[in-house]
């Protein structure tokens, strides 16, 4: 059991209501993530998995509850103020920089730690050149965490599927995040590229300590690693649990089989 | 002063005389830091007197399992300060493999690199018993782990700094006492059919492999070399001797898969990587170029052949008239020189390739592009044995005796080693040390031979040779492999064996080289089979005979040929397919052809069977030659009186 999980959530969202005209997307969500914890969301399509992604991170606006980040109300934040504020995504479809090199995607997330001004950045003195150095080495102890040395120069562009995948987990933790939203990391991976991945995700999640929301499908994967597991069904929460619970509670059989 | 003969008193050396100097580097979330000769005596020092705190007495032995870095490099020469012996395991070997030499060697200590490492050993520790601790340097996913066998390199300097305070001038005491006698490391051979055995190197043997390294190829201090080959393999210990010895800048890569780009930064003055690294360079080569855009692809089609055509006039000794130098200069300027720096290979003085066979078209293409490939032959048991000098190089021996190493070829044409880098014996296992050395000399169980100029032939292991009437052992594979050499010859069969006197070949010509040739000369032909059996065709394959023979021992010359007017096929059974041939069932299929070869015989006709691109099937039947490579009644002459003669 990880150690953290005492110190109270450090996500909450308490009846999180969301509609898309007379679509409800969710519906009276509640649910809190401990920090430290890894905690998968379940669910069939549609079942509101990424839209509650999308709320936490102010992609979306919640119509009704609220959404609390350590003790601290986000629910109306704007998406780059919640990522200032430690919370990083993935997203399904990989959302990266194709021209650019590995090492400058990842160096490009770091642009919210910034703070010296133009001259000092134009000059490379003073500030500049100590942030420049700093992000470096972040992105640096990522690449070496990701194992992603030997690509560090190319192009994202050039790259292989999975490999732009793990690429898209490093931008998200170059952001240094204390909460971290994974969408579906592996969807789309062969059986090898998924296992690195699921190794890279219990890294971070052991190594660095992040707090990880994990959404996947993969079932294996998801009673493997998890600590515990929240399942959804037309955007509401149907269940929660730890994975053996989750493997014989009736109502998620049900909605996953959609037998009687 | 006393005497040099280990690596750890050379460290000590480098330290006092050089210690500010950079003695390696490494590659490190992409920055290339250095270590300084303090630095490392450092290291060294903390880790030996750390082990020995835990109870590293002389004569153990220490196993260390893990990729190529900087701390296993330190722990190598910690354990052999400590007169310990070093047990070097292959990073990728499986649990089993593991548990058997690690129980085998007795070692009392295990160095790992990683959770990977780790997890391996923790798997089979129930099987280990002897091993007191386990001690990793990454420490990356092993926050969790509270094994108590478990300890870290920091918690190991620890032990070590505390134990210096305690004793000062322990670490020298230890080193001083180091003997080139004494054992340095046990070296695991894999066994293909049985348990891999142990050999025992002593610090005099590696010493002896590393100086011939650098006799032959001289290095100064402060020069760049990467290490390409795992910790494991012998070649390691010899190379290390290049930094211990002359203080050259050894340089680790940053992962094992960074490797090539990595080489690229550093341009080592020697590289020596395995055929299947050159390999796949030259393919790396090939992709890119198609890759490239319209000029430079341009270019590259445009010069290549200028590069062939100067590398076979080098290889045949043919003379280079001043027309060709001149475009080969500018072939150079234009796309060699900025091909080579794109391989890294820039400042490379030594660039060589060891261990397996490369094959000829690989060969071909570097010395096309500028990259004398050299060969290094060795092996854990004898050390180093021959290597190419400079302005020596040909790619049909492995290189010059070197200096210090007795070579001898058995009658069954084996080639034995004696010498000061030969290794003591088998660990634990006199029964197989004595089959394989007898009388002093170690027996490679490769076959070979040695020329007049000093430079030894390999040809194959001693178990795939073939024997001719007379009793000479020949290697089929070998003597096809040379003849593949030629851009004339697609693929080649030898005959020979005990009921015949000397070899002959058959052979598929290559169609579309020699169709070139055949249209530069106004040659007109129909078919492969008519083009086949011209008469300028078999002329010019009888010249390549000629030129191939001279390297061969004279009874394993080749005096007769045939030139086959299709090719093998592998839907025909003649190849596997990997173009491997079927040597069984091709020496039934040419009963015939073969039979004339001997019977002395000018023509033989041969029907061969055509399916037509519409489905009908035919027969074709092509009067082939038989043709002689010297055409005076020499050899293959006389050999053939001898057989009529004994047939009465």
């Amino acid at each position: 059991m990880k150690m953290g999980a005492s110190e109270g959530p450090i996500l909450r969202c308490d009846g999180v209501g969301l509609s898309f005209g007379n679509v409800q997307a969710l519906l009276d969500m509640t649910f809190q993530v401990g920090k430290g914890e890894l905690v998968s969301i379940i669910g069939p399509n549609g079942a509101g998995k990424t839209s509650v992604i999308n709320t936490i991170t102010g992609f979306y606006r919640a119509g009704t509850g609220s959404i609390h980040f350590k003790g601290r109300d986000i629910t109306r934040l704007p998406p780059h103020k919640v990522c200032r504020a430690g919370i990083a995504r993935t997203f399904q479809n990989t959302e990266l920089f194709a021209g650019l090199t590995v090492l400058d995607n990842l160096l490009a997330a770091r642009h919210i730690y910034l703070r010296s001004n133009l001259l000092s950045c134009a000059l490379y003195y003073g500030l500049a050149e100590q942030e420049d150095i700093e992000a470096r080495e972040v992105v640096e102890d990522i690449i070496d965490l990701l194992e992603m040395e030997a690509i560090r120069k190319q192009e994202v562009g050039t790259l292989p599927y999975g490999l732009r995948k793990r690429v898209e987990l490093g931008r998200a933790l170059a952001l240094e995040p204390e909460l971290i939203l994974l969408d579906e990391p592996t969807v789309g991976m062969n059986l090898e590229e998924k296992e690195d991945m699921v190794r890279f995700v219990l890294d971070v999640s052991e190594e660095k300590g992040t707090t990880v929301v994990l959404v996947e499908h993969d079932m294996e994967i998801v009673m493997d690693i998890s600590d515990r597991v929240i399942v959804f069904d037309f955007g509401r929460k149907i269940a929660e649990g730890m994975p053996a619970d989750i493997k014989m509670d009736a109502r998620v059989i049900q909605a996953y089989l959609g037998a009687g | 002063m006393p005497d040099l003969d280990t690596y750890p008193k050379f460290l000590m050396r480098n330290r006092d005389a050089s210690g500010d100097q950079v003695a390696l580097r490494r590659k490190d979330r992409g920055i290339w830091k250095s270590h300084t000769w303090q630095d490392c005596y450092e290291q060294v020092r903390l880790l030996c007197l750390g082990l020995v705190t835990l109870g590293l007495e002389p004569g153990d032995k220490v196993a260390i399992i893990g990729d190529d870095e900087p701390e296993g490099f330190w722990a190598e020469a910690a354990i052999q300060s400590a007169g310990a012996a070093v047990v070097a395991m292959w990073s990728d070997s499986i649990p089993s493999e593991i548990a058997y030499v690690v129980q085998h060697s007795d070692a009392r200590f295990v160095i790992a690199e990683d959770q990977e490492q780790v997890d391996k050993l923790l798997e089979i520790k129930e099987s280990i018993p002897a091993v007191q601790k386990v001690v990793f340097w990454d420490r990356k996913g092993m926050r969790r782990y509270d094994d108590p066998i478990l300890l870290g390199f920091d918690a190991l300097r620890g032990l070590g700094r505390g134990y210096g305070e305690g004793h000062p001038g322990a670490f020298e005491d230890l080193v001083a006492r180091t003997r080139g006698s004494g054992v340095a490391q046990i070296s695991y051979t894999s066994g293909t059919t049985s348990l891999p055995k142990g050999a025992i190197i002593t610090h005099d043997a590696i010493l002896a492999s590393a100086r011939r390294m650098q006799e032959t190829c001289p290095l100064e201090a402060g020069e760049d070399v990467i290490t390409t080959l795992a910790s494991a393999s012998v070649f390691h210990a010899w190379f290390a001797g290049y930094n211990y010895m002359s203080r050259v800048v050894i340089n680790f890569p940053e992962e094992p898969e960074t490797l090539m780009q990595d080489i690229r930064e550093i341009s080592p003055r020697f590289l020596l990587v395995t055929p299947r690294q050159w390999e796949s360079l030259s393919s790396m080569t090939q992709t890119r170029i198609g890759d490239a855009g319209f000029l430079k692809r341009s270019a590259y089609a445009l010069f290549l052949p200028v590069g062939y055509e100067i590398a076979d006039r080098r290889t045949q000794g043919r003379p280079i008239p001043l027309h060709w130098r001149m475009l080969h200069a500018l072939a150079d300027l234009v796309v060699f020189a900025p091909l080579r720096d794109k391989l890294g290979v820039t400042r490379t003085r030594y660039p060589f390739t060891g261990s397996a066979f490369l094959s000829p078209d690989f060969f071909r293409f570097f010395q096309a592009i500028g990259i004398n490939l050299r060969q290094i032959y060795g092996s854990t048991e004898a050390g180093v044995v021959s290597m190419h000098r400079e302005a020596e190089i040909d790619n049909d021996s492995v290189g010059r005796i070197c200096a210090g190493a007795e070579v001898r070829i058995s009658e069954t044409q084996e080639i034995l080693v004696r010498g000061p880098s030969v290794f003591t014996g088998y660990y634990k296992d006199p029964e197989r040390t004595a089959q394989v050395i007898r009388d002093g000399w170690f027996h490679t169980g490769d076959s070979g031979y040695v020329s007049e100029r000093g430079h030894l032939y390999y040809q194959d292991r001693i178990d795939n040779l073939d024997e001719l009437r007379n009793g000479h052992r020949y290697a089929p594979a070998y003597i096809e492999g040379k003849l593949k050499f030629s851009r004339y010859i697609q693929d080649v069969m030898a005959v020979g064996g005990r009921s015949r006197d000397f070899l002959s070949v058959i052979i598929n010509i290559d169609f579309e080289c020699i169709g070139k040739w055949a249209e530069a000369r106004r040659l007109s032909y129909t078919t492969f089979a008519d083009l086949s059996q011209k008469e300028e065709v078999g002329e010019l394959v009888r010249r390549d005979l000629e030129r191939v023979n001279r390297v061969l021992p004279a009874p394993a010359r080749v005096q007769r040929f045939v030139l086959l007017p299709k090719e093998f096929d592998a839907d025909e059974g003649e190849l596997t397919r990997t173009r491997k041939l079927k040597r069984r069932f091709l020496q039934t299929r040419y009963r015939e052809l073969i039979d004339a070869i001997y019977d002395g015989k000018s023509e033989v006709p041969m029907t061969t069977e055509v399916r037509y691109r519409d489905g009908r099937r035919g027969k074709v039947t092509t009067n082939l030659e038989v043709r002689s490579v010297y055409r005076a009644p020499d050899g293959a002459g006389a050999a053939l009186a001898a057989v009529r003669e004994a047939r009465g």
